[in-house]
Formats: structure tokens, sequence, C-alpha cells
């Protein structure tokens, strides 16, 4: 096997793997001081939450950018056609 | 990778023509069928408030009423109370002065009493005494006092008028004389006599007793009757003292 | 595999290749404009369930509209609303078997951002007028004119890739997990593919709508601070 398509398959592994890190810690520190402030103001949990779910969307991207990058590795490699 | 510019362009004016079509079949009916219940609804609220307006109107206009009716009320309820006031005040007076009158007739009437307990008494008084007199004289007897009171009788006699005279003369079944006690003979001639004497004329006499007499004579027609009696006297006594009385 | 980044061309019509996504976005057309349609055949003044539910769904579209621009809303409804609902059924559209959303594949999503980003124009020339909108570049000072300019395409591009990348792993992901474990294993992963397509969808209508009010506010700002450079006295009324 080429070590081109070796080195870009291993490329997409790591993409997808480092790029779920920082997405997983930032999602966890949000829906941690959501937590916490939905503890302190219970009567503000519906604006929190939707805040929260579009926030943690936001984050997701992150991630997702790391998953299309690997796709792209993987089915558009310009350097594999 | 590769896009397809066809598909791309295709999906832009797609987008596009759906934007148009939805705003024309969807947003604009939406938002205007707000637009228009809200415009319904300001001019309902704006009639509401017009009308709340004109029923705070009325009701201050009724609550003004019924305080002008409170008022009238207030003055009838104190001019009735004045009237009722005065009225008993009135009757209260007439009530007093018709007590007073009928204490003032009480008086009067117990005053008339007393005037009659006295004329009783006194007629009463008097009827005793002239029985008392009649017991004495009675028992005094008839004897000397027959002859003064046939110079009595016979005097009345005289005194009397012509025409009585002439009409005890004419009186048919002639004259009744009574007297207390049976009368003698002697008497009774006399009697006759004088009698004759003073009426020039000669009329016969019947004789008759009446014990009630005590002493004297009674001359009776059929029309008058001449006293000159004890009892003729004391009842003429009585008579007098009980029109003094 | 195939490759998601690719498009299944159906069939030619001259010389135009008809994608399958764009077949699913003329379907998704006919029913959205019917069902509005039919939806929307009697509106009273004293409104039925289906009106009450209707006027609440653009009510709430109003509130958001407001709440972000400070304006109107009248003027973006219909965009904006377009917009969050054909997105919305699209991404939605994957749990009808056999029919692959056409926000999974890269043309649409393109098509999309494209409009978004002429839109930014569009409301900002219509606002503040050209030398507005340009105007709006050298926010808060001229050096920033190529910074704005490169972000003003590189959010557009964000966006694509963002709504690209989620409706399309979500699809792809449950083709793998159907492919390996089987039928109905990945009813779990539909269920939490719905939540992503409303939040991507809500997110790409907010985003374009942010842009679109950043674009019109420095606009407007712009020309009041220019009428008020005019007549100072107008400013301390």
């Amino acid at each position: 096997m080429d070590y081109l398509s070796l080195v870009s398959i291993v490329c997409a592994a790591f993409t997808v793997a480092f790029g779920a890190i920082g997405p997983a810690l930032a999602e966890g520190r949000a829906v941690a001081a959501a937590m916490d402030a939905i503890a302190r103001q219970p009567e503000a949990a519906n604006t929190i939450s939707r805040t929260l779910f579009v926030g943690l969307a936001m984050i997701e991207t992150t991630a997702i950018y790391c998953l299309v990058i690997a796709l792209l590795l993987l089915f558009a490699n310009p350097l594999l056609a | 990778m590769t896009i397809d510019w066809w598909t791309l362009g295709l999906q832009a004016v797609n987008v596009l023509i759906l934007v148009w079509l939805l705003s024309r079949v969807f947003w604009r009916p939406v938002a205007d069928a707000i637009a228009r219940r809200q415009d319904k609804v300001e001019t309902m609220l704006n009639d509401a408030q017009a009308t709340q307006a004109k029923a705070d109107d009325m009701l201050a206009e009724v609550v003004a009423a019924r305080d002008g009716m409170a008022a009238e009320r207030n003055t009838l309820l104190s001019e009735a109370a004045l009237q009722a006031e005065g009225a008993a005040k009135a009757a209260l007076q007439e009530a007093a002065a018709k007590a007073q009158a009928m204490l003032k007739a009480a008086e009067l009437e117990s005053v008339h009493v007393n005037d009659a307990n006295r004329v009783a008494a006194a007629a009463q008084s008097a009827e005793l005494a002239v029985d008392i007199a009649r017991k004495l004289l009675a028992r005094l007897g008839a004897g000397k006092a027959n002859t003064a009171f046939l110079d009595l009788l016979i005097d009345a006699i005289e005194a009397l008028p012509a025409q009585d005279r002439a009409a005890l003369t004419a009186t048919a079944g002639g004259l009744d004389l009574i007297s207390a006690t049976d009368l003698d003979s002697a008497t009774r001639m006399r009697i006759e006599t004088a009698v004759a004497a003073a009426l020039d004329a000669q009329p016969r006499l019947n004789f008759h007793t009446d014990p009630a007499l005590i002493a004297g004579f009674e001359l009776r027609t059929r029309h008058f009757v001449l006293h000159s009696s004890w009892a003729a006297d004391l009842d003429a006594i009585l008579k007098d003292l009980k029109d003094a009385a | 595999m195939n490759s998601p980044l690719d498009s299944t061309i159906l069939f030619q019509l001259g010389p135009v290749p008809i994608a399958q996504s764009v077949v699913t976005t003329w379907v998704i057309m006919a029913v959205l404009v019917l069902g509005a349609a039919l939806l929307t055949r009697r509106l009273d003044a004293v409104p039925s369930r289906r009106q009450a539910a209707l006027e609440l769904f653009v009510a709430t579209l109003d509130t958001q509209i407001a709440e972000t621009t400070g304006a109107r809303p009248a003027a973006y409804r219909a965009f904006i609303g377009t917009l969050f609902l054909f997105i919305l059924v699209a991404n939605w559209s994957s749990l009808v078997p056999g029919v692959a959303p056409p926000t999974a594949q890269l043309e649409t999503d393109a098509a999309l951002a494209i409009i978004v980003f002429f839109s930014v124009i569009w409301f900002g020339v219509r606002v503040g007028g050209v030398g507005g909108y340009l105007r709006s570049f050298a926010t808060p000072n001229p050096l920033m004119i190529p910074l704005n300019m490169l972000s003003s395409v590189t959010r557009i591009f964000s966006m694509f890739v963002r709504l690209f990348g989620n409706v399309m792993s979500g699809v792809f992901v449950i083709g793998i997990v159907a492919s390996l474990a089987g039928l109905l294993v990945p009813i779990p992963l539909m269920a939490l593919d719905l939540l992503t397509g409303l939040v991507q969808a809500y997110i790409f209508a907010v985003l374009a709508m942010v842009f679109i009010t950043s674009a019109v506010e420095t606009g407007k700002a712009r020309s009041t601070d220019a009428g008020s450079a005019n007549s100072p006295t107008e400013k301390d009324i």
C-alpha cells in the first residue's frame, strides 16, 4: 500500500481523536456551568437550557470540523487521486 | 471532493422560490391575521373603555341622584319629625286645656251638687219642721181654731172677685165643705149662715170630714178649692221654705 | 462505502444533471407550500386551534427576530422563517426511509450559505445604502477592512460546513451503525439526530439574522452619525 494513503488514514484517525478532546472538555465545562446557574436560579432554567443547547451545538461544530477534515482525508484526498 | 455547480445553482434557485412562495402563502396571511385581530382587539378595547367611561358617568349620576334622594328624604324626615313634634305639642296643649276645662266643669258640677244637696237638705228640714208642726197642731185639736178658720174662710170668700162668687153660687149640686172633724148641727148652721152672708146667696152645702186638714175648712167646687186650714197653711209654708231654699 | 461528499445524479435534464438532493428539495418544497396553503386556507378573527398554533409559531419567530435585531420583524420574517422551516424539514426528512436529506449534501448547504451571504449584502444596502454598507467594513477602524472582508466570507463558510458536517455526520453515523449492528439499533441516534436537526436549523437562522443585523446596524449607525454631524442640535433633543 502506498505510504500516502497509510498516512492519510492515520491522520484521519488522529484528527477525529484529538479533535474530540477539546469539544468534550468544553462541553463538560459548559454543562457544569449551566447546572450551577440552574441551581442558583431555577426560574431561569428555560433560558439557560436553551442557551446551553445552542452553545453545545456550537462547540460540537468544532468536532464536526475535524470529522469533515477526516472525511476529506479519506474520501477526497487530492494527493491520492 | 467535487462541487456540482449545476446542483448548487438549482438548490439556490429552489430556496429562493421557496422563500417567495412561502411569503405569499404562509407568512403574510398569518401575520395579516394577527395584525387584523390586534386591530380588532384594540378597537374593541377602545370601545370597551368608552363604554366603561359612559358607565362610570352614569354610575356617578346615579350616585348623585341617590345622594339627592337621601338628602330629600332627610329633609322630609326632619320636616315630618318637626310636624309630628308640633302636632304632639298641639295635642298636648289641647289635652291640657281639655283637662283644665273638665276640671273646671267638675268643680262647677260639684258646686251644683253641693247646692242641690243643700237644697234637698233644706227641703227635708222644711218637711220635717212642717211634720213636727202638723203633729203639734193635731194634738192641739180643732175646737177653738175652727172659729178662726171659719172667719178666714169667710174673709177669703168675700175677697173673691164678684164673678167667682157668682160662679160659686151658680154651681150645680152645691158646694162641698170639708172639715177636719165632724161638725155639730149648731156649727153647721153657723157656717151656713156665714157663707150665705158672704155670698149673698143660699147655696147648698154638703158637709164632709177629712182628718188630714188637722183643723179648719175647705170649700170645694168642681172647679176650684178655697183653703182655710192648718194643712193648707202648712203646705204653703213648706212651699215657701222650699222656694227659699 | 460511498463517499458522503459525493452526490448521486439521478437523471440528465438536457445539459443539466439533476441530483437526488434537488429532487428531494422539490418534494420538500411541494410539501411545504401545499401544507402552508392548506393550513392558512381559512383564517378568522376568532382563531381555531390550527390557526392559534400557526399564530403562536409566527409570533414566536417575530419575538426572536425582534429580540435579535431590535427592529420590526416584518421585513425579515419571510426570509428567516423560510430558512428555518426548510432546513428543519430537510434535516428531519432523514427519518423517512430511503430519503437522504438534502442538507447532507454539500451543494444544498453551499447554496444556503451563499444565499445568506447575498442577503446580508441586500439588507445592508437596502437599509444603509451602498456607501453605508461598504462603510460597515471599516468598523471599528479602516485597518480592519481586510479582516472584516475575510470574516464576512469565512463566517459564511463556517455556517456552510457546520450545517453540512452536523447533518452529514448524523446520516453517516446512522448508516455505519445500521450496517454494523442491525436494523433497530440506530434508533437512539436518530432521536439525537432530531435534536441536532432542530438545533442546527435554529442556529443557522439565528446566525443569518445576526449577520444581517450587524450589517444593518453598522450601516444605520453610520447614517445616523452622519445625520447628527450635519445637525448637531438634533442630538440634544
